[in-house]
């Protein structure tokens, strides 16, 4: 077991390397924000001295190597746009959109797994119908699209939530349901896929003639052999949900880690984005971890995979 | 009854002047569409960012109503005391909300921390004229310059006091988030993204200000602001979209205020680049097919006013008698003709835009093609986002037509014709040798009418040569709650300390 | 990482190396009625795709600014000129939502064949050859997933600067992966089969193996995923376009239409309106097909 948790570990280091290497590169590849970040009557040599100052006109090995050395060390420079610490900006940041995606990861397990079972267990009714077609729109329409319309209905017409914004307990409503729809869409499906799967197996129906009531026999026989894939799954929608996050937090103006991101690529504001990308890559690398290890609890056949 | 009697007269003591009543605190909430990228003065370029951290500083003085007018802040007076040479006289008994004395060794302090390499300032352009600072005595600066400036180089730029002893004590990271200026309020605490609060300073040498708390909330989404506004979550929205004018002229409790923008919009030759745009009777043919008037009032709403010259009205510099293009579509394909390019065959333009950055940039755009088409002239339009089209801008890669936006908040020609107009400038995509020596001319004549002739001459050649479209300044239109008392200003600055509420 | 989760879910296959045949699942899919819809959507989305010059009345281009924001014809101010109204240069929705359609088509088909290719082969190639082969893509797996997507993307588009094929490249590069996760877990299972034992002990070689033995027992497997890759490739692409991260601001898209309408959201409601519902159905669609293929090809596999 120990063996097989440094080998995940040093999977993961080595991911996260990666990640960074590749996003330097990305960035870097296209020359450098010091005209975008000068004011508009900036002259040619002033220019030029902004970039020396920030070292953007040294061979891109050595850049390289200086990121590498400072950034193993959690310094990864001063954003251009705020002079601030980037890391710092961005771990600030963190809070909100943890708030955020634990919300929507909320919505996804209440609202999901109880649909899912429900569903499954009254097959072909309208209740069945309806979850389904839910499932399906959530699992189709674009997650903005779907925070305009909500914006549209709930806040511009009915006026119940504000359209934008962090604030108290009203602003989080329509980010957490946006954000949450596609994940909680597709946890319904499978945890409806695999307590049909379930109930028809055979050992259930033994039980069943044998008497035992209806409701122990679903939901605890039933849902523990579910268990497996809707864990895992689970796992993997919260990382889909942190991603996510980027587009909610857009379109709801919400002060999060995505939103940094979006605007410090649209600024070619470099720390930044370098900062968002480490600390979104450890969160998702920590996560698949996590769900490997659950699996592996919940399974012993992968143990020693 | 008696008893009555005495209580009530009690009470009516109570109220005597000996125990006034207090009123209730005053809060504005100003709501931008950005929140303000770092709280050090001397590290953005952005307006948004100076609205904001002007409450907490302040310069030598502020842009007044109308060029070259000033209002005497930390400076009480300045004169020249020879061309080369600027001397304030700074106000006295003036501390940092630290409890910091003002002197001038904070002035030298602020322009040195500019041009210190270290620093990796952006606002290296603003102190481009100021050789050397002296600081002959605590209440007395000097800014020396290499060449005469006529525009006293400590006003013409935003040049914010930062405390000298505080910066070097704490480092540019923490005076970064916890500013300690001279201004009329202090910063009570500030969120990223979500708002930004200050209180009002009662040891401000101006006295204590008429707004208690001043709250930025920034909103970056328009429908939103105008939301924010009519529930009355924020008092004072900017950049409102016409569509919203209906809803805000006659609400409630909201009222609409504009103003004349010192902002124009043009559209740019690249002179530089191969095309038919580097024939003179190309561009003067493409000024004549355009109609101004009428994408001031189809697109625009009616809310512009139509220009004659890259020198507007408002601008130091103007001069009424330089004339400028009328549309005229006969004209224009004669030009065209006469060109070489009868009936617009052979001639293919692309108009590069930004998208958002101005108001309605790339709808305007699109109006200009249109007009062009009609004048038989082949137009495409090709909007991007900002940073790319800025980066390309810079690089000169924009071609053969661009459009682009200019506020000059000193409203001085100056500040215009060098940025665009002169072959060193990045931003210039016009290479004119006598524009460049009569704008070094004008740049440094001190003699205000002699100074005014040579910007009428440099306008006229303009004129000649057509490298811009030139076009409209915009009506800026911002929106407020009905109890605020306020206007608004063509530079943009939003200043809480001039505002009241009823 | 989660490939082990798969091999688990994946079942495990009999001697037989096909399920069913061809002609079985075509049948199956075709009394499926949900199946049935999805397939009709998207052949409507593709005639769009292919025919919209011949559809659309109106030019998607053709701006009007004399008649921008205009209602919807049920609306009051609308005409019958355009249907679905207009957008605030002033041109049809109606018209540009068909065209709209072609970007959509090109973006997932080109996506899926793109990285469906690559993913698959790099899958077969790392289940088959374990070694250092399956380290390398195993390792660059891992690095791509951990990595955001739509950041991922996003930096991409941003930094090389919006285009269709930028877009295409940069939705292609976060797909791969997902084939490379099932597609290598079967190798690997099939690898030891009788069958593949056989060939390799007649001296076939590697490239035979893989594409005569192993890619058609793969094939269904990848069909499925590829389905449900293109509705995200299609998603994505419109998120793209939604950040201004797109193709160019002049070619109608779907996603560029939702930005455009996003400030007239309650002033003008059909531009965010429309374009977003086409593209839900369009990927409701896509979806409803894959659920059918997934079925008709190997019913007992479970999502």
């Amino acid at each position: 077991m120990s063996a097989y948790l440094v080998r995940r570990a040093l999977g993961a280091l080595w991911a996260l390397i990666g990640v960074a290497i590749v996003v330097f590169l990305i960035l870097h590849m296209t020359g450098d924000p010091a005209s975008v970040m000068m004011p508009p009557e900036a002259t040619k040599a002033e220019i030029e001295a902004f970039r020396h100052e920030q070292g953007f006109d040294r061979p891109l090995i050595v850049q390289f190597a200086s990121f590498a050395v400072a950034a193993a060390q959690g310094d990864l420079g001063l954003s251009l746009r705020h002079q601030e610490p980037a890391m710092a900006l961005a771990l600030q940041r963190l809070p909100a959109t943890a708030l955020l995606a634990s919300s929507a990861f909320l919505i996804v397990v209440l609202v999901g797994v109880p649909a899912g079972i429900l569903s499954a267990l009254r097959p072909r009714t309208w209740v069945d119908y309806v979850a389904r077609v839910i499932a399906l729109i959530g699992q189709s329409a674009p997650t903005y699209w779907i925070g305009l319309m909500l914006i549209l209905f709930f806040a511009v017409r009915l006026g119940w939530f504000p359209a934008s914004g962090i604030g108290d307990w009203h602003n989080l409503i329509l980010p957490a349901a946006t954000l949450g729809f596609f994940s909680t869409a597709k946890i319904m499906r499978l945890t409806r896929a695999a307590m049909l799967e379930v109930l028809a197996a055979d050992y259930l129906r033994t039980a069943r003639a044998k008497g035992l009531t209806f409701p122990r026999v679903t939901l605890w026989h039933g849902l523990r052999n579910a268990l497996l894939p809707i864990v895992t799954q689970l796992g993997v929608e919260l990382g889909t949900l942190l991603s996510g996050a980027i587009i909610t937090e857009t379109v709801f103006a919400w002060p999060g880690v995505g939103r940094l991101a979006v605007q410090a690529v649209f600024e070619r504001d470099f720390p930044v984005v370098e900062a968002v990308v480490l600390i979104a890559a450890t969160t998702f690398v920590l996560l698949n971890l996590v769900v490997d290890l659950l699996y592996a609890v919940l399974d012993p056949r992968i143990r020693y995979a | 009854m008696k008893r009555a009697f005495v209580s009530f007269l009690g009470a009516l003591l109570a109220l005597s002047p000996a125990a006034p009543l207090r009123a209730a605190d005053t809060t504005v909430t100003i709501s931008q569409g950005v929140d303000a990228d770092t709280l050090n003065p001397l590290a953005t370029t952005i307006t948004p960012t100076f609205n904001v951290v002007q409450h907490v500083y302040e310069r030598l003085a502020d842009f007044g109503n109308g060029p070259g007018n000033y209002e005497p802040r930390l400076a009480v007076s300045w004169k020249r005391i020879n061309p080369t040479t600027e001397e304030y006289k700074l106000r006295r008994n003036v501390t940092f909300s630290n409890g910091d004395p003002f002197t001038s060794a904070d002035v030298r302090y602020t322009v040195d921390w500019i041009k210190n390499p270290a620093n990796a300032s952006k606002q290296t352009p603003y102190v481009r004229d100021i050789d050397r600072v002296e600081t002959p005595d605590p209440y007395t600066v000097r800014f020396v310059s290499k060449t005469p400036t006529a525009i006293p180089p400590g006003l013409q730029n935003p040049l914010f006091i930062v405390d000298a002893k505080y910066f070097q004590a704490r480092g540019n990271a923490y005076a970064g988030e916890h500013p300690v200026g001279t201004g009329p309020y202090v910063l009570r605490e500030w969120k990223r993204d979500d708002q930004t609060v200050f209180d009002a300073n009662p040891k401000w040498w101006g006295g204590k200000p008429k707004i208690d708390h001043v709250v930025f909330k920034p909103i970056p989404e328009a429908g939103a602001r105008v939301a924010a506004l009519r529930t009355g979550a924020t008092d004072l929205i900017t950049n409102v979209p016409p569509q919203y004018q209906i809803q805000l002229v006659g609400g409630t409790n909201t009222k609409l205020e504009s103003t004349r923008s010192l902002r124009q919009l043009f559209i740019a030759f690249n002179t530089l680049q191969p095309g038919p745009q580097q024939n003179k009777l190309v561009r003067q043919a493409i000024n004549y097919a355009v109609d101004v008037p009428a994408i001031v009032k189809n697109v625009l709403g009616g809310r512009g006013y139509e220009i004659t010259s890259p020198i507007p009205p408002n601008y130091f510099g103007y001069d009424a008698a330089v004339p400028g293009y009328k549309h005229d579509l006969a004209k224009a394909k004669a030009l065209l003709a006469k060109a070489g390019y009868a009936d617009g065959k052979g001639i293919s333009l692309v108009l590069n835009a930004p998208i958002g950055r101005y108001n309605r940039d790339r709808e305007i755009a699109e109006a200009i093609a249109g007009q062009l088409q009609a004048a038989g002239i082949q137009t495409t339009v090709r909007p991007q986002e900002w940073v790319s089209y800025s980066d390309q801008l810079n690089r000169r890669a924009l071609t053969p037509m661009y459009e682009l936006g200019w506020n000059q908040p000193s409203a001085d020609a100056d500040g215009v014709i060098t940025a665009l107009f002169t072959s060193s400038a990045p931003l210039s995509c016009y290479g004119n040798p006598e524009i460049d020596k009569l704008a070094d001319q004008a740049r440094g004549e001190l003699d205000v009418a002699k100074r005014k002739a040579l910007y009428k001459q440099i306008a006229t050649i303009l004129h000649d040569d057509a490298p811009w479209i030139v076009m409209f300044q915009y009506e800026d239109l911002y929106a407020t709650s009905k109890r605020l008392r306020w206007h608004p200003r063509g530079d943009e600055w939003i200043r809480a300390y001039e505002m009241s509420v009823t | 990482m989660a490939t082990a989760a798969v091999a688990a879910s994946v079942p495990a296959l009999d001697d037989a190396p096909f399920v069913g045949t061809r002609t079985a699942s075509l049948r199956r899919l075709a009394r499926d009625p949900a199946a049935l819809i999805g397939a009709v959507i998207v052949a409507i989305v593709v005639v769009c795709a292919l025919f919209a010059p011949l559809i659309a009345r109106a030019d998607p281009n053709a701006q009007d600014l004399a008649a921008t924001l205009q209602p919807p014809m049920w609306v009051a101010g609308g005409t019958h000129a355009h249907p679905l109204g207009t957008d605030n240069l002033g041109r049809d929705l109606l018209a540009r939502i068909i065209w709209g359609a072609r970007v959509s088509a090109i973006v997932g088909i080109s996506v899926v064949a793109i990285g469906g290719t690559i993913g698959v082969t790099a899958g077969l190639l790392a289940g088959y050859r374990r070694g250092w082969v399956d380290a390398i893509i195993a390792r660059i797996t891992d690095v791509q997933l951990a990595f955001p997507l739509v950041l991922l993307a996003v930096a991409i588009v941003a930094v090389v600067g919006p285009g269709l094929w930028t877009v295409i490249a940069a939705i292609g590069l976060t797909s791969w992966v997902q084939y490379v996760r099932v597609v290598r877990a079967e190798a690997m299972s099939l690898r030891e089969r009788e069958f593949v034992l056989a060939a390799e002990a007649s001296g076939a070689a590697p490239p035979r193996i893989l594409a005569r033995h192993l890619l058609p027992n793969v094939a269904s497997a990848a069909i499925v995923l590829g389905t449900f890759e293109i509705a995200r490739a299609v998603v994505l692409e419109s998120s793209l376009s939604f950040l201004g991260l797109g193709v160019p601001p002049t070619t109608p898209s779907w996603g560029g239409m939702l930005a455009d309408g996003r400030q007239y959201l309650d002033t003008a409601w059909w531009t965010a309106l429309f374009p977003g519902l086409a593209i839900m159905i369009a990927v409701m669609g896509v979806n409803l097909l894959g659920d059918g293929l997934r079925d008709a090809l190997d019913p007992s596999v479970q999502p």
